[in-house]
């Protein structure tokens, strides 16, 4: 039949074939269906035309003018820096899994304590640890444990501090995740020696690319955790980007930065593709034996007492400091039994918390709709529509977008919002935010789509309203929604980048308010509670749910 | 059937939702969901001075504003990436202003006061006057306590002699260091080092708040005003928690180190450490000395101020808040509630000021007492991160790391000369 979708468009929709063969009928007459991508080739448009721009400056760059700028050399050995604090991460997430799995019950203890931190921001994160590293004894926890003797947050100890605050938030999705694969995958060993480790299978090209990538993208967490003096030493690409342009007139030098940071997150993320691209047609062997019941073993109890109190000690600072006044925890630390109170959320409260936070869930909630409404389709034409071929050179480029830095495309963004006069409102940035989220939601969709099982009345191909309807891809939106929800929530870097800090979402005035770091603690911690309890919240209820999501359906 | 009928609708609605959204993202969502259509105005301000700021607007009456705290980025907000937003900006560095008038409104009619003049900034050549002063800012003050000076019988200095041997005394007392220094903030030691170069180089100091020769950073007056600076932080104790503890300290930690732990004589701070003394400690023990100058003659203050500007695109309800903060009444709920604040309009009750604000007041408006704007505010980019400030840091670090005053100065000296052909 046609129908009129608007002024002269029309189009021809083939209700019955669409339960046809796929194969029974030529390609040629489903060409309505490639209107399914229109939504999501127009978000899409919005990341590669900018990212366009900024190659195009790039080329007219010098790159030895680059090579020559000690500061960019800085940076780029910083960011090197970080990818090996991901590796270890990985390897420490790793053996804990492993050990995870002798520990019996105590599991479920470990999990929620790991998995919570997933939930926070990276500015609530950098807050968090700059409270308890705080070098004034009177106030931060560890300079008065250790009496004043050495300086945290002074340029010898801030590598430590940061990447604490970054193991802090990112350990529990490495260890959830090796566990589920774990769990699931029980093929032969890897032999290291006379030691032989269980093999996490295809979950581990997921935990490795997500962390590194994160580990080069790091910027928020450095711009709150550390003081101004010692940015320098802790400078990174991300950053050191953002000092360039907010310093140079020519935009060609950012944008080499921004092309050369791409390409080395681009490599890293096609050598992690590599082993995600058959979620499919991975053997899986049965499942081992359930270890839920079995008693833990003896060092189970120290070993889940430690990584527990440590991953739950920064939110019972958080917490602790937002209960206190304004004066007692700006001048004492939190573990004061005086000015107990809610005068700090009170304080908050009365400036600007409530705007922010309605703010930030107007843009989180329109981000997440959309990237709904354009990514279903766009997955489920990547993964039933379109010839074999033409997905092959699709999900890669989807795979490269989805770990573009923001740095690729901010600068045109930020030049079409000034032209627009769009700098500050908020709906135009959730549509940014939409598309920067678009590509890997696509890819979590259509990798749960093709891991799903089938039913034995399909030919293959369900039908679009099934997604919703039947279980596993129930599953899948769910994770898909919490996950863009929560990273639009916790973000600092699109926001500030594209539109400048005066969107007045909740983490760019978490930032604002923290500029005095110290005497603001009551204030800080209050809205950053707030800005952490709804993703945390949402995150802790369906934590299963994203975990079946993100590996493919393999961690059921 | 249904369920095919089902399924087409559904292929028509998902490929026109995003389209929707599209299309209302491009009107101003945000308006409807009852958030937009006030008037936008950027601050530097943040923690309490922002609350304080938010009280002044409050008692308009009107909850018709929004608050944008932007720190040190206030100056994006007069940026060519902001066009249109947002409609007023307090601004904290005339530097600034230059680059920007054609981008502003003038000030509505009736709220410039003669006394402004002496202040900042001149009005056009036309005489059109783009940015009002709104808060004023002593800058040569140095802040110590009362008792512990009385307890061991010693006085303010008047000559930088007389207050490297005073802080030699307090070593001697064995309690307290002499002073804290908040080094995490670039502006509060480029506030030190100007204080020393405008009070005891005055004719430097103008030189080079002019087009100048980068050289100029590198002449002898330059260079004794960093020895002197460099002298007096890398004295041995001389700074609470050490140097190293200095650079990481803010500038409110500073105060606390004096006034709430006791654990410094003397912070060296601008008028407005009084909210800070005045929320965490009361202001039973606090007393001021001007910063001293190398001979201890009569020389400029430093200043600070804080000028509103209006965005050309800006509403009349943005113009209808300016004429507001300039009455001499809209500052009272700041001065009186949090303190630390001087209205720049000279009509505003002295009543509400605690006494050491009123003196500090009186001592700025005092008829043939010159004033001068500090150079981090004056000079862009090269006062800023990127210069002075930065090579402030490195000499704190330089002093720490147990260079010597000379060596140290010749540093800075040298790098404030690269920094000017960079910047330039």
């Amino acid at each position: 039949m046609e129908i009129e979708t608007g002024p002269g468009l029309r189009l021809e929709v083939a209700g019955r074939e669409l339960t046809g063969r796929l194969r029974a009928a030529p390609q040629r007459r489903y060409w309505g269906h490639y209107l399914l991508g229109l939504p999501a080739g127009v978000l899409l448009a919005l990341l590669v035309v900018p990212m366009g721009w900024t190659v195009y400056w790039a080329f007219r760059a010098d790159l030895a003018d680059l090579f020559s700028d000690p500061g960019a050399l800085r940076s780029a050995w910083h960011s090197v820096l970080w990818v090996g604090i991901a590796l270890v991460l990985i390897v420490v997430g790793y053996v804990i899994a492993v050990l995870s799995r002798q520990v019996g019950r105590l599991w479920r203890v470990l999990l929620y304590a790991l998995i919570l931190p997933f939930g926070v921001s990276a500015v609530v994160s950098g807050a968090v640890f700059r409270l308890i590293f705080d070098p004034n004894p009177e106030r931060g926890m560890a300079s008065a444990l250790l009496g004043g003797s050495a300086t945290w947050l002074g340029p010898d100890l801030i590598w430590w501090v940061l990447a604490s605050a970054f193991a802090w938030s990112w350990l529990g999705f490495v260890v959830v995740l090796f566990r589920a694969g774990l769990d699931t995958n029980g093929g032969p060993g890897l032999r290291v020696g006379r030691l032989t480790l269980p093999r996490p299978g295809p979950v581990t090209a997921i935990v490795v690319l997500t962390v590194l990538v994160a580990a080069i993208r790091v910027f928020d967490l450095v711009l709150i955790a550390t003081p101004g003096s010692i940015q320098d030493d802790v400078d990174v690409v991300g950053l050191h980007w953002w000092r360039m342009t907010s310093r140079d007139g020519d935009p060609g030098g950012p944008a080499l930065l921004a092309v050369l940071l791409f390409l080395v997150v681009a490599l890293v993320s096609m050598a992690g593709m590599r082993t995600m691209r058959r979620p499919a047609q991975t053997e899986f062997l049965p499942p081992p034996e359930s270890t839920a019941d079995r008693a833990p073993r003896w060092w189970g109890w120290p070993l889940v007492a430690l990584v527990g109190l440590m991953w739950t000690l920064p939110v019972v600072v958080l917490v602790a400091t937002a209960f206190h006044d304004p004066e007692t925890a700006g001048a004492l630390g939190w573990w004061r039994l005086t000015g107990i109170g809610l005068g700090s959320f009170a304080e908050a409260g009365a400036v600007w918390l409530l705007p922010a936070v309605a703010g930030s869930l107007l843009i989180a909630g329109l981000a997440t709709a959309l990237v709904l409404a354009a990514g279903v389709p766009a997955a489920y034409l990547l993964t039933w529509v379109v010839p074999r071929r033409v997905s092959r050179v699709l999900t890669p480029v989807f795979a490269i977008l989805a770990v573009a830095p923001v740095q690729m495309y901010a600068g045109p963004l930020g030049n079409l919002f000034a032209t627009l006069g769009l700098v500050g409102s908020r709906a135009p940035l959730a549509l940014v935010h939409a598309a920067a989220g678009l590509p890997f939601a696509t890819l979590v969709l259509r990798s749960a789509f093709l891991a799903a099982p089938r039913r034995a009345e399909d030919d293959g191909r369900p039908a679009l309203d099934e997604m919703w309807r039947r279980g596993p891809y129930r599953t899948t939106l769910i994770a898909v929604v919490v996950l863009e929800f929560v990273l639009v929530w916790n973000d600092f870097i699109v926001g500030f980048l594209v539109s400048g800090p005066g969107t007045s979402p909740l983490t760019l005035l978490l930032w604002s308010e923290a500029r005095q770091f110290g005497t603001s603690a009551g204030t800080v911690a209050a809205s950053a509670a707030v800005s952490a309890l709804i993703p945390v919240v949402l995150l802790l209820a369906t934590w299963r749910k994203v975990v079946v999501g993100l590996t493919g359906g393999i961690a059921r | 059937m249904r369920r095919v009928v089902h399924r087409r609708t559904l292929l028509r609605g998902a490929a026109l939702v995003p389209l929707a959204g599209f299309a209302a993202g491009c009107g101003d969502l945000a308006r409807t969901a009852g958030l937009g259509d006030y008037v936008r105005v950027a601050v530097s301000w943040s923690a309490a001075e922002l609350a304080a700021f938010s009280r002044v607007l409050d008692q308009r009456g009107v909850r018709d504003y929004e608050l944008i705290p932007l720190g040190d980025d206030i100056g994006a907000a007069l940026g060519a990436r902001t066009s249109g937003r947002p409609d007023v900006v307090a601004l904290p560095q005339p530097g600034q202003l230059s680059g920007a008038i054609g981008s502003l409104a003038a000030l509505p009619d009736g709220v410039w006061q003669p006394e402004y003049d002496d202040i900042w900034p001149p009005a056009t050549s036309d005489g059109v006057h783009y940015a009002l002063p709104f808060k004023l800012a002593h800058a040569s003050v140095v802040w110590y306590r009362k008792g512990f000076f009385a307890e061991h019988d010693l006085t303010p200095p008047r000559t930088w002699d007389e207050w490297l041997a005073l802080n030699e005394a307090v070593i001697d007392i064995g309690g307290p260091a002499p002073l804290a220094l908040g080094g995490a903030d670039g502006w509060f030691l480029a506030q030190f080092f100007e204080n020393v170069l405008l009070r005891s180089f005055t004719d430097t100091f103008r030189e080079l708040a002019r087009p100048h020769d980068a050289r100029l950073w590198d002449s002898a007056p330059v260079r004794s005003a960093f020895e002197m600076v460099a002298d007096m932080w890398g004295q041995a104790r001389a700074l609470s928690g050490g140097a190293d503890r200095a650079l990481v300290q803010q500038f409110p930690d500073a105060v606390l180190e004096v006034f709430r732990y006791g654990r410094a004589a003397m912070v060296p701070a601008p008028d407005f450490a009084e909210s800070v003394i005045r929320r965490f400690a009361g202001l039973d023990d606090v007393a001021t000395f001007t910063f001293p100058s190398r001979d201890g003659g009569a020389a400029p203050l430093a200043i600070s101020a804080d000028l509103l500007v209006l965005n050309h695109s800006a509403s009349p309800a943005a113009h209808d808040l300016i004429r507001y903060l300039a009455t001499p009444d809209a500052p009272v709920p700041w001065i009186r509630d949090t303190g630390g604040f001087i209205a720049a309009n000279p009509r505003t009750d002295q009543k509400y000021y605690s006494p050491t604000l009123r003196r500090l007041e009186r001592e700025l408006r005092t008829r043939g007492q010159e004033i001068e704007f500090g150079l981090a505010d004056r000079l862009g980019r090269l006062g800023g991160s990127e210069g002075l400030q930065r090579v402030l840091q490195d000499l704190l670090r330089g002093v720490a790391a147990g260079a010597s005053p000379a060596a140290a100065a010749r540093a800075a000296s040298e790098s404030m000369v690269d920094a000017e052909h960079r910047t330039g």
